[in-house]
């Protein structure tokens, strides 16, 4: 009994690790931005452990401090540790980055697979709707939804920014969803749940959304680069996360020519960081869509 | 084709008017408004009845139904209302400020272009080998990089290297070319780095598509060098898709400004939506809104007349 269960745990295992292996074979910058989002994951979730200072500790003896031993990343205006702050920063970035895009994707995933499967008037209304939505430049959608909508913090997680950075992604992924989801509909599974008598609401969310994971999955990855990158700007731009907060877009905002040139490390580093995390994100979701998306595999 | 072009006509004028609607409502939902902002953000006490009074003045104390139809028959008429804030006409406001945002937009697009092409084509024609891959790495990496980054790293290489900073102060063109020049080429190298991953990566699935048509074998097997080939045959085909994404992302461009010309300190449109945005300025907000969505569409509208016209199954 032991023997057999511990099997096959090694079994499970095993095949993880081969089809790891072998998605790393075929696809090596995907595996690369993987094991990256891995490393940035644990920094996160263990960020009092692995920064080396506290990221609201201000020192006024050393402030903007060129990199050192002692700050690796040098300090900022108010003697804070750079790297400890970006460290800090991976947690809101990643945890802003994932809500938001989850929720893109589940609101717009819904209405694509509603529209593709009632169809008709209901369908044209959808897509009457997504063109509104998508005529308005993303950016200048989440600047005017952050500012309008305010702060409504819960725990760490500021909910209206992450609305604001989901709502004008939705309709891209109705849209994506909704093209997806039609040639599913037209299966003669469906037909025959129909004819059985189930309900919509269990047909599309059982029978169809599950047919749906493949493009979910590469919409979700590419939606959190989006969305840090979306992050970081709307920080930038004052409407964002706000200070005392290590946010990376923050870190960047409000910092003039001449202390940049000054203090570089300031700048520097911390855009480093989102343009990693982004970068990791991006390859991720590349790799997946060639695996996973018969069409675009060349 | 006539039915084709006013049944999208008609669908544009309707999309129109959606976004006319949903900005309207937007900003109305939200707490707050352009006095507030204006008598309260200093932490000044202002009697309420002041506060009332200037809302009176600007139409803010009326019903919504009235304030929207009042912006509707203006907008009829191609008045776009009064700036809240500055009390100048919204047109005069945007009109001052958008040559210089399409000025960067186009500067971006032909570089964009000028990377992309090559790129796109060299990437496909070596698929699967490292120079395929060192094109996607650069390619992913200009979309990863926030622009307002690479912007500041733009400015402080030029200030450590060369010594030189941007002019803070608009220059105009007639006052001085090149000064003008040099405002324009840094924020638009930032975002045509941008530009170019898009359109070379959709240049290359094009151009693979099109490199496994028939008539390329075709000319393949006539023995047509294969430089020939790849420029007369194949290219020409394959840039119609490049050249639609890169006409809807140029669409974007005057909208997605916004950061950038943040940075690079540019008095554009952009930055004119951001001090709206602050300023609760509901007017100008709704005025750079619906232009933005505007030549979105138009740029759209245009993309799907021409395929259309290129191709009558699409009728």
């Amino acid at each position: 009994m032991s023997d057999a269960s511990t099997n096959l745990h090694l079994t499970a295992r095993r095949t993880f690790g081969k089809t790891f292996r072998r998605f790393a074979r075929r696809q090596p910058l995907g595996a690369a931005g993987a094991v990256l989002i891995v490393v940035f994951i644990i920094c996160g979730l263990f960020a009092p452990w692995v920064a080396p200072y506290d990221p609201f500790d201000t020192d006024f003896m050393a402030v903007l401090e060129a990199p050192s031993r002692a700050h690796w990343f040098g300090t900022d205006s108010f003697g804070r540790d750079v790297l400890s702050r970006i460290i800090h920063g991976s947690r809101s970035a990643l945890a802003l980055g994932v809500t938001a895009s989850l929720l893109g994707a589940a609101i717009g995933g819904l209405i694509g697979v509603m529209a593709a499967y009632y169809g008709g008037r209901f369908d044209m209304i959808v897509q009457r709707l997504i063109d509104m939505i998508l005529s308005i430049p993303v950016i200048v959608l989440a600047l005017v939804l952050a500012a309008v909508l305010g702060k409504r913090e819960i725990g760490a997680l500021d909910l209206n920014l992450v609305l604001a950075i989901a709502i004008p992604n939705a309709p891209r992924a109705a849209r994506i969803i909704r093209s997806a989801a039609l040639s599913v509909c037209r299966m003669p599974y469906i037909e025959a749940a129909r004819t059985a008598g189930f309900t919509d609401a269990r047909i599309i969310l059982g029978h169809i959304a599950p047919n749906l994971s493949a493009p979910a999955l590469v919409l979700v990855t590419a939606f959190v680069a989006q969305a840090i990158l979306m992050e970081s700007s709307l920080s930038f731009l004052g409407v964002g996360i706000v200070e005392p907060a290590p946010s990376w877009g923050l870190m960047l905002s409000g910092v003039a020519v001449s202390l940049f040139a000054e203090a570089p490390w300031t700048v520097i580093f911390p855009g480093l960081a989102i343009s990693v995390t982004v970068f990791a994100f991006s390859l991720l979701g590349d790799a997946l869509r060639d695996e996973l998306d018969p069409k675009s595999r060349s | 084709m006539t039915r084709y072009f006013l049944s999208s006509l008609g669908q544009f004028l309707i999309t129109l008017f959606g976004v006319a609607i949903l900005i309207f409502l937007l900003l109305r939902v939200a707490p707050g408004d352009v006095v507030e902002v204006k008598m309260r953000s200093g932490g000044a006490v202002v009697s309420e009845e002041t506060i009332a009074r200037e809302r009176a003045r600007l139409g803010l104390d009326r019903p919504m139904t009235t304030q929207f139809v009042d912006w509707m028959t203006g907008l009829a008429r191609l008045d776009f209302g009064k700036s809240m804030w500055t009390e100048r006409p919204v047109v005069e406001e945007i009109s001052t400020r958008i040559g210089i945002t399409l000025e960067v937009a186009v500067l971006a697009l032909v570089i964009g272009l000028a990377i992309a092409v090559p790129l796109g084509v060299a990437s496909a024609l070596s698929n699967g080998s490292w120079l395929d891959q060192a094109v996607r790495v650069f390619s992913v990496a200009g979309l990863s990089a926030p622009p307002f980054w690479l912007g500041m790293l733009l400015l402080l290489a030029l200030l450590l290297y060369a010594g030189w900073q941007p002019p803070i102060t608009t220059i105009r063109w007639s006052e001085n070319p090149w000064g003008h020049f040099s405002q324009l080429i840094c924020p638009a190298l930032v975002v045509g780095w941008r530009l170019s991953a898009t359109i070379a990566r959709m240049l290359r699935s094009s151009l693979l598509d099109v490199l496994n048509e028939d008539y390329v074998r075709t000319a393949r097997s006539k023995g047509l060098p294969e430089k020939i080939v790849i420029v007369r045959h194949a290219l020409g085909n394959a840039l119609l898709p490049a050249i639609t994404v890169a006409g809807l992302e140029f669409a974007f461009l005057l909208g997605g400004l916004v950061v950038t010309e943040q940075v690079f300190n540019l008095n554009g449109v952009g930055k004119l939506l951001v001090q709206a945005v602050g300023q609760s300025d509901f007017t100008l907000i709704q005025g750079l809104v619906l232009m933005f969505a505007f030549f979105f569409m138009v740029v759209n509208f245009a993309v799907d007349m021409l395929y259309a016209v290129l191709d009558p199954r699409l009728r």
